[in-house]
């Protein structure tokens, strides 16, 4: 049956003779919050570009939401949910237009679209901001205009890179308060991250170095077996052995 | 050893701090050399300006004019069907410049053969030519011209009248004056004379105006240029070490050109070819200078370029008589043609070249080109220094 | 662990557009998809406009740049012989000689810079680049000339400039041969044939009626060209076509939503340079309008689809530009709009067949100057629907949605 929102099996990614991603095996749960931890480079974007469809794997297999990642990329797309680092936001139209914008692509009907902008606009406190253009936004907002854009459609699987680079700790604490949300709601997240401190609010985490899994278990477990107090003293024990 | 020697002084003697500057100049300025020299290795943007473009351009404006246009297809309707008006078709067979077809049609049919494109020009033979040939009368015939280009319809147009002179002259008629014709310099008229030389003047001024410009606004960008300025280098040190590269690269191109022009296109160097590199140099401080300027005003790469563009790359092509003549131009363009370095260097080159023009025929020139290059320099130090400041 | 109950995803996704359509009829769920397809489009081309509206820079490129590019070059870009400078040395100052001279200076094509003292300083003129053509006229010229002697006169030409030095030396020689035809009375027993020329679609041979065609053709490609790839570029740098790779929205669907907009776009600039070449150069259009507009309709498929081929080779908007600038130098190199194929090499005259902006280019002259009527116009037509076909389809194909 199909019980995993993201399954892969040794699934890799070669650009030239580089190795970015070696062997990936996960099995990601409906409903989980999944970090996937590590330093610059280590692979972690490359890994969630294959599973968005946004890149063609090397090897192995893998499905989301139970689509084949070679061949049903379009069908998975229509699933998730993405957010990059770069808040990918058109900086000269305003909020509203950005909204109406990504609503429209992804095929909400007029009306819909229509009540779900004002519903946004007021959730997020930009009804007064509505006509500023969005490059004068601060990043916080940024970073959530960004984010709900990218879930207009309402997809059961979320797939978040790097959410919180740049972002000050207040905002980045309330952007995880949202995450927790969501996943409350039934949502599937799968987030990149390099703060340690964000590694503990996930269910579960798998940290990455040179293109490999080293680790895969709860923040908890992970630090019973390695009998450290932080996910940070973890990580910095499995990176230098 | 020296340097602490003269560090202990110093305080006290201003001249040997500024000794102890001088020693240290060249050392300073050739790290900035060498790096310079890494960057255009590795980037493959520059590369392609500096070494295809020339080579595209060369190709193109060596070979692709040429004043002389063969196998143009003349249509004849011949009306007259006499010996005589054969004898006058044979005389345009016999040109090298026309292909000839008959045509059994009327002349109302001749614009869809233009239009067609099956002829250029078409000559209609009157049915009483032989008639009026025989008595004291002119005869005339009729030439049609399909003038959409018009360069090509003037050299039509020339080559049939040349055709119909030595028809005259043939049956003994002649004009009553002798023209005769004598074209200097470049006597096949070959394009490659007049565009050679220009090139050089165009590639002098895309290395060191666009390249330097935009390598300086690079700096800018990423920030480099800050860490730069607070070691303790000095401005001017920066700017010859980012300069000289491009000098030596565009001089490498300008002669590289000037080679391939003399043994591929034989063009022959008349002057003196040291005369030639000396107002080269003249023209590329001018061409830096105006580069430096463009580099202290653009913030971005993207600026500097465009500006490099607009305000040399293309009046240096367009309204320098690179390409069209000046006196062809409208008079308020011919005298903003005064602005453009690259139309008083053009003659130079050219004159030297292929004139052996001497320091007398082009002192005014090489003036003019240094007292811009001394303007740009001057508006760009002040310049230089308030962005240092700001 | 687990959560309750197995989800099937699939019927989950389904209800992204409208919860209720996964009980429906597939019929409906067609038209529902075909709605879906124009509605996405529709949200690209709002989008699009929106931005380049707000963009004064960007809508001063598109509609200042042209018309300041079509009168500068328009005027600039002319092979015309006008105002040619001729010094003469008239060693006979008899009424003869002055006659000649009279002739060369009521005339545009010379422009007189002064009379020379000796035969030396014709050359020295020359060499010093004040005159570029020398009329040298001997003694005695008038007097041979009376007693049908066939007097001697000497042109001496500046050949750097081939083009003006051969197109002037043409004009002298009419100019002196039309003197001597009046001049001579010396009966004749027959008389030499001479011809009446008639140029057509352009009476007084100005390089503008064949340029200016050109020059909108040149910009047009520039415009939609350059603008494409560049739109295309922005949103690769700032991070939105990848998220708009990872919405559902299909290829052609996002291919589409970008090119229209500067399909309507070069359409206008066509326009406006048409005015200016109605209003500025006084150029009328022989031939028909809406031929001109299908034309470039047709050629659009070619410049749109190389603008996209080249956003998928650069990764910055720089890149981009420098690409296209690339492209442009071969098309506009190889499309005679600046010197005549027929005056090319025979293996660079083979290449040109390559370039769809040769056949852009001598549609939009045809049209213009000729009213060339379409039946004769497939030769252009075929081969310029083909590369654009051919073209667009590739980049089609090299512009995936995915990030390489």
């Amino acid at each position: 049956m199909l019980n995993y929102a993201v399954e892969t099996q040794n699934l890799g990614k070669r650009f030239g003779k580089f190795e970015a991603v070696k062997n990936l095996d996960l099995a990601v749960q409906q409903g989980e919050i999944f970090g996937f931890l590590g330093a610059n480079g280590a692979g972690k974007t490359t890994a969630i570009r294959m599973l968005c469809g946004l890149l063609l794997p090397s090897s192995g297999k893998g499905t989301v939401a139970g689509f084949d990642i070679y061949k049903e990329n379009e069908k998975i797309k229509q699933r998730i949910g993405y957010m990059s680092q770069k808040f990918s936001l058109y900086e000269d139209l305003t909020p509203a237009e950005n909204i109406e914008f990504y609503g429209g692509v992804y095929g909400l009907k007029r009306g819909t679209l229509l009540q779900k902008r004002a519903q946004l606009l007021e959730e997020l406190g930009l009804r007064e901001q509505a006509d500023m253009m969005t490059r004068s936004l601060p990043l916080g907002f940024k970073q959530r205009l960004a984010l709900s854009c990218a879930l207009l459609h309402d997809p059961p699987i979320i797939f978040l890179d790097e959410p919180t680079g740049g972002v000050d700790p207040e905002a980045r604490r309330n952007f995880w308060d949202l995450i927790y949300h969501m996943a409350e709601r039934g949502k599937t997240i799968f987030v990149t991250t390099h703060y340690m401190d964000e590694a503990e609010y996930c269910h579960r985490v798998s940290i990455m170095y040179q293109g490999e899994i080293i680790a895969l278990a709860s923040p908890k477990e992970l630090k019973q077996q390695h009998q450290k107090a932080s996910m940070q003293e973890v990580f910095i024990h499995l990176v230098d052995r | 050893m020296g340097e602490t020697c003269f560090f202990t002084v110093a305080p006290h003697f201003p001249l040997s701090v500024s000794l102890i500057n001088e020693r240290n100049m060249s050392s300073r300025i050739l790290p900035i050399i060498r790096k310079e020299f890494i960057h255009i290795r590795r980037d493959f943007r520059t590369l392609m300006i500096i070494f295809i473009m020339p080579v595209v351009q060369l190709l193109m404006f060596g070979y692709a004019i040429n004043m002389e246009i063969q196998n143009i297809d003349l249509v004849v309707l011949d009306h007259s069907q006499s010996p005589a008006s054969g004898e006058l078709v044979r005389a345009f067979q016999g040109s090298r410049f026309f292909t000839v077809n008959y045509f059994e049609g009327g002349a109302t049919e001749v614009e869809s053969l233009f239009q067609q494109r099956a002829a250029k020009m078409a000559l209609l033979i009157p049915h009483d030519f032989a008639q009026t040939l025989a008595t004291p009368l002119p005869s005339a015939l009729q030439i049609l011209i399909d003038a959409g280009d018009s360069n090509t319809a003037q050299l039509i147009q020339n080559y049939a009248n040349a055709v119909l002179q030595n028809y005259n002259a043939e049956r003994g008629l002649v004009t009553p004056i002798d023209v005769r014709t004598t074209i200097q310099y470049n006597p096949a008229l070959k394009s490659s004379y007049f565009f050679v030389p220009g090139l050089v003047a165009m590639i002098l001024m895309m290395i060191s105006a666009l390249l330097t410009s935009i390598t300086i606004a690079r700096e800018k960008e990423t920030g480099t240029m800050e860490q730069i300025l607070v070691s303790p280098v000095r401005p001017q040190e920066i700017i010859v070490g980012k300069v000289v590269p491009y000098i030596f690269l565009a001089f490498l191109d300008g002669v590289i050109v000037l080679l391939v022009a003399h043994f591929w296109f034989k063009v022959p160097i008349i002057g003196n070819p040291l005369l030639i590199l000396a107002s080269s140099l003249v023209y590329v401080f001018v061409a830096l200078a105006f580069g430096l300027l463009i580099s202290t005003r653009a913030a971005t790469q993207q600026v500097a370029m465009m500006a490099a563009l607009m305000g040399s790359l293309l009046p240096t092509i367009m309204l320098s008589g690179f390409i069209f003549p000046i006196s062809a131009m409208p008079k308020a363009l011919q005298l903003f043609t005064y602005l453009i370095p690259a139309r008083y260097f053009l003659p130079v080159i050219r004159g030297v070249m292929l004139k052996g023009n001497t320091l007398e025929h082009i002192g005014v020139s090489l003036t003019v080109l240094t007292v811009m290059g001394l303007f740009f320099l001057m508006i760009s130090a002040k310049k230089f220094k308030m962005t240092l400041e700001t | 662990m687990l959560a309750p109950g197995c989800w099937n995803f699939k019927q989950q996704g389904s209800s992204i557009e409208d919860q209720t359509t996964s009980n429906q009829q597939q019929r409906q769920r067609k038209t529902r998809s075909v709605q879906t397809l124009m509605q996405r489009i529709l949200y690209l081309l709002q989008k699009e406009f929106r931005q380049v509206f707000r963009d004064r820079a960007m809508l001063a490129i598109m509609f200042a740049v042209p018309v300041i590019q079509t009168v500068i070059l328009g005027s600039v870009m002319t092979t015309d012989v006008k105002n040619v400078k001729l010094i003469i040395y008239d060693a006979d100052q008899s009424a003869a000689s002055r006659e000649v001279c009279r002739h060369f200076m009521n005339n545009p094509y010379f422009q007189m810079v002064g009379y020379a003292e000796g035969p030396g300083d014709i050359r020295a003129a020359l060499d010093a680049w004040q005159a570029q053509v020398g009329l040298f006229i001997k003694p005695h010229f008038g007097r041979e000339l009376a007693r049908g002697l066939r007097p001697e006169i000497q042109l001496i030409a500046d050949g750097l400039d081939g083009n003006t030095a051969g197109i002037a030396l043409g004009y002298a020689q009419g100019i002196l041969s039309a003197y001597a035809l009046g001049a001579a009375n010396v009966s004749m027993t027959s008389a030499p044939v001479v011809s009446e020329t008639r140029l057509w679609y352009n009476l007084n041979l100005e390089s503008k009626h064949y340029m200016i065609p050109g020059l909108i053709g040149l910009l047009a490609t520039i415009v939609t060209m350059f603008l494409t790839s560049m739109g295309l570029v922005r949103e690769k740098e700032i991070g939105t076509l990848e998220q708009l790779m990872v919405t559902p929205i299909r290829r052609g669907e996002l291919m589409l939503g970008k090119v229209l907009p500067f399909v309507v776009i070069g359409f206008v600039e066509i326009n406006v340079m048409l005015v200016v070449a109605f209003f500025v150069f006084k150029l009328q259009m022989a031939g028909s309008y809406y031929l001109f507009l299908g034309a470039s309709l047709i050629y659009f498929l070619t410049t749109l689809g190389l603008g996209i081929f080249v956003s998928t080779l650069a990764d910055t908007q720089q890149q981009a530009m420098f690409i296209s600038w690339f492209f442009m130098i071969f098309l506009l190199l190889m499309s005679g709009f600046l010197t005549p194929i027929a005056n090319m090499p025979e293996a660079w005259q083979n290449v040109t067949y390559l370039n769809p902006l040769r056949y852009y280019v001598n549609l939009l002259r045809e049209i213009f100057l000729k009213a060339t009527p379409l039946k004769f116009l497939w030769n252009e037509i075929i081969p310029l629907a083909v590369f654009g076909v051919l073209i667009i389809t590739a980049s089609a194909l090299k512009f995936h949605k995915r990030v390489s």
